[in-house]
């Protein structure tokens, strides 16, 4: 649990024929590591390997799957793997890519269009248009078509050409759109305009082209008003977008599945880029569990008669062992607070069962309300509903938010409320069992004129500040102790017994001097916390004599670097401080709104509404804050002031081959 | 009820105020500065964040040394 899984080094070696046989096992087991191979110099006498030829297949049917993804905004969502064969993959990939790429180039077209339908755009799209009116031609006997269209000019000419060879175009391109202005027979009309269509002929209206040109005759399209002509732009648009979306509806699981399976078998196709090969063998080297270490040596064994030669090594000294974490399932959130801060190397204790035991505590201490931590729980659930990605992430809120209730219990906090109202309060006084008054401290007090029935609780915080201080130095004392702790250990088994005394052990012999420092010297810490740590101070001589003893081994054991970082042991421990500190302000503000909303209620109808709006408000932002804060708070504390004291860090993920299965 | 406070319990809190307000700014001053250079190095390289919350919250201890004083000037009044 406090350690990474063991790991042994796994070198396996064989002829190239077996070498697809060994990939399907390994990627199937889903448990090894590879190291990948890199050639070094020249000399090196083996090269990296060739990936399988069907490579190049999967990779082209997986670019055009991935870019459909893409350009249609398909979400990736948890999928299983296609169960289609990979040519009848390949052949619908191409149907679908086709399509997708027509549709997506019309919808292009138009909505370029739809932005040029502005006047000047127009005016100005035309003046591009050289449209030389020569006086020779009599022009009544041709019909104009001036406008956009969805092809290359040189084509539409062609087809023109075929139809009649009376006819005058010109053409240009004007911000990636072909204009044209065309001049054809009369009589060959209808087939022009056919062949118009197809090319989706969008026409200039004719109100912008009589301001430019005398043309007489009228055009066999009929020219609609400017605003007439977005709309039918508009229609062709819109059914474009409706005939990609049900593309996109109908091929979605298709595409998704895939381009799962795809995956898979491409990165089994270029795993032997990450071998070593000669000629005619190959060499894998990796990691792989030391549990899985044997059933992978039968399995592999088994597949390749024997005819593959395996080896297993501890790791030694040096080698930069990939990390694979060890843990029971409800500690396995806070390994995403590792993979964001560094993790820890092979030798190292793990750190992520110490988080989970604190960090839902810091968090909870501080934010320490019932209805909060309520909210939080329902919220957390829900959003881990909406994003099963971050799962993890999530799940760690929740187990604070558990905390957070229970802590609000102890402290008789919802919602910013402490205290009964008065009738309901006098009543419980009378109805309630008296051990039950006493032992959850429900007798009335006196404050401001005012009698107070608090809610049941064990310790009320908001009124016991020095309590609550000391309470939280108390947790910063155990908390950077147990750091030192597990720093001797990590160094005891980096660098021996005598390291690991004057580093570590110095650092503990200071600490009767810190509490001395807290609770007499400084007076900081007080109340019954005070009573609980006092008697751990020895005689003052002792004491001095044991802190000098200290000071001289952190001297010899760290240097002067050690020597300049003394008085931060003592900052370190008071910035704990926060636990309070920041527990206290969300209180604060919770009352704060309560009591406005208070006021409000008693003003009348306006005020009640009023009223809702300050309580609903004023929440919403203190849960907002509840939720980072401690959060941030909570963390920073193991980060900073706790990983400081023993965590290196610098490990490698271990990453099995085969996991997207 | 105002009337009920002395004015040696007002420069008390004052005091508190002061130690606690004026802790926070300058905390303020310093985390402005390594913020930005924390965050611009993430923006280079992702995996800074450890390090670069680590060195942005060195300057915290500074306000909660306010807050402890603060509160150790309040137990004064008390």
């Amino acid at each position: 649990m406090i350690k990474p899984k063991n790991m042994v080094k796994l070198s396996v070696f064989g002829p190239k024929s077996y070498m697809k046989k060994v990939i399907e096992t390994m990627y199937n087991m889903n448990v090894v590591h590879i190291d990948d191979h890199t050639k070094k110099s020249e000399e090196d006498f083996f090269d990296i390997g060739a990936p399988f030829k069907e490579n190049e297949q999967f990779a082209d049917t997986l670019v055009k799957i991935r870019s459909i993804i893409s350009n249609l905004n398909i979400n990736k969502g948890i999928v299983k793997k296609s169960a289609t064969s990979i040519p009848v993959i390949d052949k619908k990939t191409q149907e679908v890519y086709e399509k997708v790429n027509y549709l997506l180039k019309k919808q292009e077209y138009f909505s370029q269009i739809k932005k040029l339908y502005d006047k000047t755009e127009i005016q100005k799209s035309l003046n591009s248009l050289k449209i030389d009116i020569d006086d020779n031609v009599d022009y009544s006997n041709f019909t104009h078509y001036v406008g956009y269209i969805d092809q290359d000019s040189d084509l539409l000419k062609e087809q023109i050409e075929k139809i009649t060879k009376k006819y005058i175009m010109h053409s240009v391109n004007y911000q990636g759109l072909t204009l044209v202005g065309l001049f054809v027979d009369k009589k060959k009309k209808d087939k022009i305009k056919d062949l118009l269509k197809e090319s989706d002929f969008s026409p200039i209206d004719n109100p912008v082209l009589k301001e430019k040109y005398d043309l007489k005759s009228s055009a066999g399209i009929k020219f609609v008003k400017l605003n007439k002509e977005l709309e039918t732009v508009t229609n062709d648009l819109k059914k474009v977008e409706n005939r990609i979306q049900e593309v996109k509806d109908e091929h979605t699981t298709f595409l998704l599945e895939s381009e799962k399976l795809l995956s898979i078998e491409s990165e089994k196709a270029e795993a032997p880029l990450r071998f070593a090969s000669t000629k005619n063998t190959f060499l894998v080297k990796g990691w792989v569990p030391k549990k899985n270490s044997k059933k992978l040596e039968k399995e592999i064994k088994n597949v390749t008669n024997k005819k593959v030669h395996i080896e297993f090594h501890g790791p030694v000294k040096g080698d930069n062992v990939p990390i694979a974490f060890n843990h029971p399932k409800i500690v396995e959130p806070f390994e995403a607070f590792m993979n964001l801060y560094s993790l820890p190397s092979y030798k190292e204790i793990d750190p992520t069962f110490f988080m989970f035991l604190t960090f839902p505590l810091f968090f909870g201490f501080m934010l320490g309300d019932v209805g909060y931590g309520i909210v939080i729980f329902a919220l957390f659930s829900m959003l881990k509903k909406k994003m099963p990605g971050a799962k993890n992430f999530l799940n760690t809120f929740i187990i604070a938010a558990v905390v957070s209730i229970v802590f609000g219990m102890v402290f008789g906090e919802y919602f910013g409320y402490e205290a009964f109202s008065q009738t309901v309060g006098e009543r419980l006084q009378l109805t309630t069992q008296p051990w039950v008054l006493e032992t959850f401290h429900m007798h009335p007090f006196e404050s401001h004129g005012h009698t107070v029935f608090p809610f049941p609780h064990i310790f009320a915080r908001s009124h016991n500040i020095n309590d609550l201080l000391s309470l939280a130095i108390l947790f910063g004392i155990v908390h950077v102790l147990i750091g030192y702790i597990i720093g001797f250990v990590n160094i005891l088994k980096a660098h021996g017994l005598k390291m690991a005394i004057l580093e570590k052990v110095g650092w503990i012999l200071l600490f009767p001097t810190v509490i001395y420092l807290l609770t007499d010297f400084l007076g900081v810490v007080t109340g019954f916390v005070k009573d609980l740590l006092v008697p751990l101070i020895p005689p003052m001589p002792f004491m001095i004599g044991l802190a000098v003893l200290g000071v001289l081994m952190i001297i010899k054991g760290e240097g002067a670097q050690g020597a300049v970082e003394l008085p931060a042991l003592i900052s370190n421990i008071l910035s704990y401080a926060r636990l309070m500190a920041v527990g206290l302000a969300s209180l604060s503000l919770a009352v704060v709104v309560n009591d406005l909303a208070g006021e409000m209620f008693a003003s009348g109808i306006v005020g009640i509404f009023s009223g809702i709006l300050i309580l609903v408000l004023g929440h919403t932002i203190n849960i907002a804050l509840g939720i980072l804060s401690p959060f941030l708070h909570s963390l920073r504390l193991h980060y900073v002031e706790f990983f400081t004291k023993f965590f290196k860090g610098g490990g490698k993920k271990f990453i099995s081959f085969g996991q997207l299965k | 009820m105002a009337a009920e406070i002395g004015v040696g319990v007002g420069l008390v809190a004052i005091g508190a105020a002061l130690a606690l307000g004026l802790s926070a700014i300058a905390t303020a001053m310093a985390e402005k500065a390594i913020g930005t250079a924390a965050v611009g190095a993430m923006a280079e390289k992702e995996e800074l964040f450890g390090k670069g919350l680590i060195l942005t919250v060195i300057p915290e201890s500074i306000v909660i040394f306010g807050l402890v004083v603060a509160i150790l000037i309040l137990g004064l009044a008390a």
